[in-house]
């Protein structure tokens, strides 16, 4: 028999149609004496209005920087089965798909050597299993390990690369999502093991301009599936949603920010030079309007929370890049710019940071790039700009006004 | 592949940096089959939707909700039914929700009758609400201000018919950051929640020498406020520059910044990231402060409900909250929600010129 | 320098910063390389120090390499 606390305000959290995390804790906790104490502890938390964990970034398993997540009670006197309560990141499968039988496996090791209770998944993307001792962490990396799953990152290291459904189970997928993670993680496993990088960095790939991962708003680099040929109108199936009740005009032709869709009650036409692929009239005519190829996608660096300088979302830097296996653009790139970033950046700053500290021209130099007017919303509206030796060499408005 | 967990446990036997499992090893055979090769979809109901392939294969995808939170018993159920009428396949989504994958038609209404029996919750298929991502909050967090799973729950009891039946303009994406960390991506949410302090941290000079390094304190304050105190070896912070980010708290367990009666919500909302019409947009803040009243924070939860029935009355079809704003202006914004505008709506941070109106173009709504 | 005396001095150099300053995997290779080591010679030797379990990564508001006897003080003081 585990432990049985009075849980009056949690209970409360039972009642109600969406289904409940107490209940779920109090699966754990009838079985579990750690679940126990953490069903105890969350109740006093609820009723101080405060919580009672310590920071803990010190332990881990032999050999790597991350992957655990350290945490102990500031109440270990009163519930015990909590004094230590770490949480390991298990490297999720791209796409998050499994099989029962992975998912049985799971639950076995986590029964026997931790809290029974899970995350499926931490916002960043990993297994979350929330809630082992020191002791237990050695034990579990190795099963996991001899059956083929690591842990995934934390600290100032590559993170735990996430991305959409992708290929396997979505038609506007215009890069495949999983590989591509795929690929990355197994190629960045010492970065994503031994933190040796200023701070965290982090990876997330999406099919397309929906972006389903936000990759755009947490990732440090942000990859987005985009295409460069026009935009296939079936043009019975538009007008049978025109028949359906979609009011095309507004719906589609009024949102359309290139303003480059007509429709004449018939016929539709887009003038593919001024679109913006923003796939808003494709997923609005699912099944009726397909991007074509070449098909890539634009990289963006930087997105990261508001601390220190305010929150920022990534911006480009490659407009459009392929993205064929084995990857060696992007691959490079990322080596490039990450060995850049260790070298000048200040512990803590992210890489988006250290490129607005420095300047565009430094990153982009460093990574071999020429600007392009893709990487800006507008250019510099003030006259304050810097001049490199060289720059005027060549006289670069002499081709231009030829 | 068979999982084995050995009775006794070497660890010396531990491989490293084998990286994830590979994902086709979880991927039902319709999907390998037609990996990449998808035609269109359809949403037959708000749990559930089918793919078809340009083959003609189609997979029939039941989505239901999920606390996020997740005890092995429940997974075990959810592999049994999985078992039943998948072959075992299921998958997770970004948001958290459980997505049972058939192959076989036949089943697909069992499954249904069965979820229901079991009471799982089903829907978040298009415009709608979603299961709502969030943090950990007093689960395991040492630096919540506010928990994350039961503001989750409150509100998904209070919203569940937009989950499981009714339509919004567009999508509602929810978030919940329990801490200004916002490890969440509260920050491009369609309505998002973010706990806040709003008090100075408190020093405990004495741990101060023992847990912490000056140099390291200091550099962690965005706003410069932490300067050294060399007669106590510890530091001071001017109290007029600090604006209660808990950044030092991160670095320095000896300035302790909880507080159960001053700490609390706060709404951001307009956010969005995908493409579609318009760019990427931030959350706003349009809320400073509300309680943070657990078990069910009441405040927030009607706070909620007057921002989203607003926009369900006033979006036109397609538009993102954002964009249902940017259209009708802040300032209508304000008047039809009746949210007071208050000091801290005024941007004073590193993009606040961004902020301000520069121009004549007002529309006057009293 | 041959590679167990660059151990050495790598654990030397970590064990002396003690409660003084904090290393980053990255601050240890810059010191050695004003000393002529090569980048990855160093990486390679902290590599072999960590697997060894004498060094290890700790967290605290960004990654540092530490002695590794520092987390059992360090779970002895938690509680404190
Ligand atoms: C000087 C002291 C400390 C500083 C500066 C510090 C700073 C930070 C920072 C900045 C993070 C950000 C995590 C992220 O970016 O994901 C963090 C996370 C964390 N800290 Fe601390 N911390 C300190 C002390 C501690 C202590 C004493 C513990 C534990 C006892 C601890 C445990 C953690 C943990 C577990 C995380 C989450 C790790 C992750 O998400 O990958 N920290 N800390
Ligand atoms: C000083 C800054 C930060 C500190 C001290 C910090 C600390 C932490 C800690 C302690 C956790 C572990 C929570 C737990 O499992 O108990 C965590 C998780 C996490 N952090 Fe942070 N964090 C910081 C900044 C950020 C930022 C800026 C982001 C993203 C932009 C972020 C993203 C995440 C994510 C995604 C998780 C996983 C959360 C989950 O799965 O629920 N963190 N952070
Ligand atoms: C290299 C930079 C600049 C130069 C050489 C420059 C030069 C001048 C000159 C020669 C005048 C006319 C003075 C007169 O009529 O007696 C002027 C006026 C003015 N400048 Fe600048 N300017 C510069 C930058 C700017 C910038 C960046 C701004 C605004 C952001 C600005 C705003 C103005 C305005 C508003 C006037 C009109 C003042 C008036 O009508 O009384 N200037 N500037
Ligand atoms: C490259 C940067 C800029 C330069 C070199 C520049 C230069 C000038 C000059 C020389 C004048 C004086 C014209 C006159 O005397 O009739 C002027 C006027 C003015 N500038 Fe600019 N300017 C710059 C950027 C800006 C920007 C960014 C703004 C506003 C956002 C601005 C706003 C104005 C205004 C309002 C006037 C007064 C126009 C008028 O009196 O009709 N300028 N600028
Ligand atoms: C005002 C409110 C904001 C809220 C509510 C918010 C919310 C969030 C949320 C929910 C996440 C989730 C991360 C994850 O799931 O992994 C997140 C992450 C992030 N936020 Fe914010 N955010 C806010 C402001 C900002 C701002 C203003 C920025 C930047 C300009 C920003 C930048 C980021 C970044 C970069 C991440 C990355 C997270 C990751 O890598 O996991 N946030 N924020
Ligand atoms: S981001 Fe695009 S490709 Fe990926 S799941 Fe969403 S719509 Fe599909
Ligand atoms: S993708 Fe967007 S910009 Fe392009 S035609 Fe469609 S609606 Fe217009
Ligand atoms: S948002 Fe803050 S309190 Fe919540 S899990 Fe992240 S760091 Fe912890
Ligand atoms: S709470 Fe934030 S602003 Fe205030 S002293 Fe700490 S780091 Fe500085």
């Amino acid at each position: 028999m585990t432990k049985k606390y009075d849980t009056p305000l949690l209970d409360e959290l039972e009642k109600g149609p969406f289904p409940s995390f107490v209940t779920e804790m109090k699966k754990a906790a009838a079985k579990n004496p750690m679940a126990a104490d953490e069903l105890g502890l969350l109740e006093k938390s609820f009723r101080d209005k405060v919580t009672y964990w310590k920071h803990g970034g010190i332990v881990g398993v032999r050999g790597y920087g991350g992957g655990v997540i350290g945490r102990y009670c500031e109440l270990a006197d009163q519930f015990p089965g909590v004094a230590h309560f770490h949480t390991v990141r298990i490297n999720q499968p791209a796409g998050l798909f499994y099989t029962s039988e992975a998912i049985r496996f799971i639950c076995d090791v986590w029964d026997r050597y931790g809290s029974g209770l899970t995350n499926f998944h931490g916002s960043t993307g990993d297994i979350i299993l929330l809630g082992t001792i020191t002791d237990n962490l050695e034990p579990l990396a190795t099963i996991f390990s001899l059956n083929g799953f690591d842990l995934g990152g934390s600290g100032s290291a590559m993170r735990t690369p996430s991305c959409c459904v992708g290929p396997a189970r979505c038609e506007w997928a215009m890069i495949d999502t999983l590989d591509i993670t795929y690929d990355l993680t197994q190629e960045f496993q010492d970065e994503l093991h031994r933190p040796s990088f200023p701070y965290k960095f982090k990876i997330k790939t999406v099919g397309c301009p929906v972006d389903c991962n936000a990759a755009i708003a947490r990732a440090d680099l942000s990859i987005i599936g985009t295409w460069k040929g026009p935009i296939e109108i079936d043009q019975d199936r538009v007008r049978d949603y025109a028949k359906k009740g979609v009011n095309i005009q507004e719906e589609i032709v009024n949102l359309c920010p290139g303003k480059c869709i007509t429709w004449d009650g018939n016929n539709l036409k887009i003038d593919d030079s001024d679109c913006l692929h923003c796939m808003h009239c494709i997923t609005k005519l699912s099944g009726a309007l397909k991007p074509t190829p070449p098909f890539g996608a634009t990289i963006l660096i930087g997105s990261k929370a508001p601390f220190v300088i305010g929150a920022t979302l990534s911006w480009v830097i490659f407009p459009f890049m392929e993205m064929k296996p084995p990857y060696q653009e992007i691959k490079d790139f990322i080596r490039k710019a990450t060995e850049w970033w260790s070298e000048y950046g200040k512990n803590r700053e992210r890489i988006g940071e250290l490129i607005l500290r420095l300047g565009m021209r430094e990153f982009l130099e460093t990574v071999g790039l020429k600007p392009t007017p893709e990487m800006v919303k507008e250019p510099r509206r003030d006259p304050f700009w810097f001049w490199k030796e060289g720059d005027l060499e060549g006289k670069p408005w002499e081709s231009w006004l030829k | 592949m068979p999982y084995v967990i050995p009775e006794v446990v070497d660890v010396k036997q531990r491989k490293t940096d084998i990286g994830p499992p590979h994902y086709k090893n979880f991927l039902p055979p319709v999907i390998q089959k037609n990996y990449g090769n998808w035609k269109e979809h359809q949403i037959l109901s708000p749990g559930l939707m089918v793919h078809i392939a340009n083959s003609g294969d189609k997979i029939w995808t039941i989505r239901v909700a999920s606390p996020r939170l997740l005890a092995t018993d429940t997974l075990r159920e959810i592999a049994e039914i999985a078992d039943k009428y998948c072959d075992g396949y299921l998958r997770f989504t970004t948001r958290n929700n459980i997505e049972f994958l058939v192959s076989d038609e036949s089943k697909v209404n069992p499954l249904i009758e069965e979820l229901k029996a079991r009471n799982f919750v089903l829907g978040g298929i298009g415009s709608r609400v979603s299961n709502v991502v969030h943090t950990q909050g007093w689960i395991h967090c040492h630096s919540a201000a506010v928990d994350a799973s039961g503001l989750v729950k409150s509100l998904m009891d209070e919203f569940i018919d937009y989950f499981t039946t009714k339509e919004t303009p567009n999508k509602v994406r929810l978030a919940v950051a329990c801490c200004t960390n916002m490890c969440g991506a509260v920050h491009c949410s369609d309505i998002a929640f973010v706990g806040i302090h709003t008090k100075v941290p408190r020093i405990e000079h004495e741990r101060f020498k023992d847990l912490c390094e000056l140099p390291t304190t200091m550099a962690a304050c965005p706003t410069a406020a932490i300067i050294p105190d060399p007669a106590k070896k510890s530091i001071k912070i001017k109290e007029e520059k600090c604006m209660y980010c808990g950044n030092c708290y991160s670095v320095c367990p000896a300035l302790p910044i909880k507080d159960p009666e001053n700490d609390g919500v706060a709404i951001v909302v307009g956010g969005k990231v995908g493409n579609l019409r318009t760019p990427p947009k931030f959350s706003k803040v349009v809320v400073a402060f509300l309680p943070n009243n657990p078990p069910r924070w009441p405040e927030v939860i009607k706070a909620t409900k007057k921002i989203f029935d607003a926009y369900v009355a006033g979006a036109k079809k397609h538009e993102r909250v954002g964009e249902w704003i940017e259209r009708i202006g802040w300032e209508k914004f304000f008047a039809v929600t009746g949210i007071p505008f208050t000091w801290q709506h005024i941007d004073d941070w590193t993009y606040a010129f961004e902020t301000f109106r520069t121009t004549a173009q007002i529309k006057w709504v009293k | 320098m041959d590679r167990e005396e660059l151990k050495k001095q790598i654990y030397t150099l970590i064990e002396q910063a003690q409660g003084k300053k904090k290393y980053k995997q990255m601050d240890v290779i810059k010191h050695f390389r004003n000393l002529g080591v090569p980048d990855s010679e160093t990486k390679e030797a902290i590599r072999e120090l960590v697997d060894g379990g004498k060094l290890i990564y700790t967290y605290m508001g960004g990654s540092y390499i530490e002695l590794a006897s520092k987390l059992e003080k360090f779970e002895k003081d938690i509680f404190k």
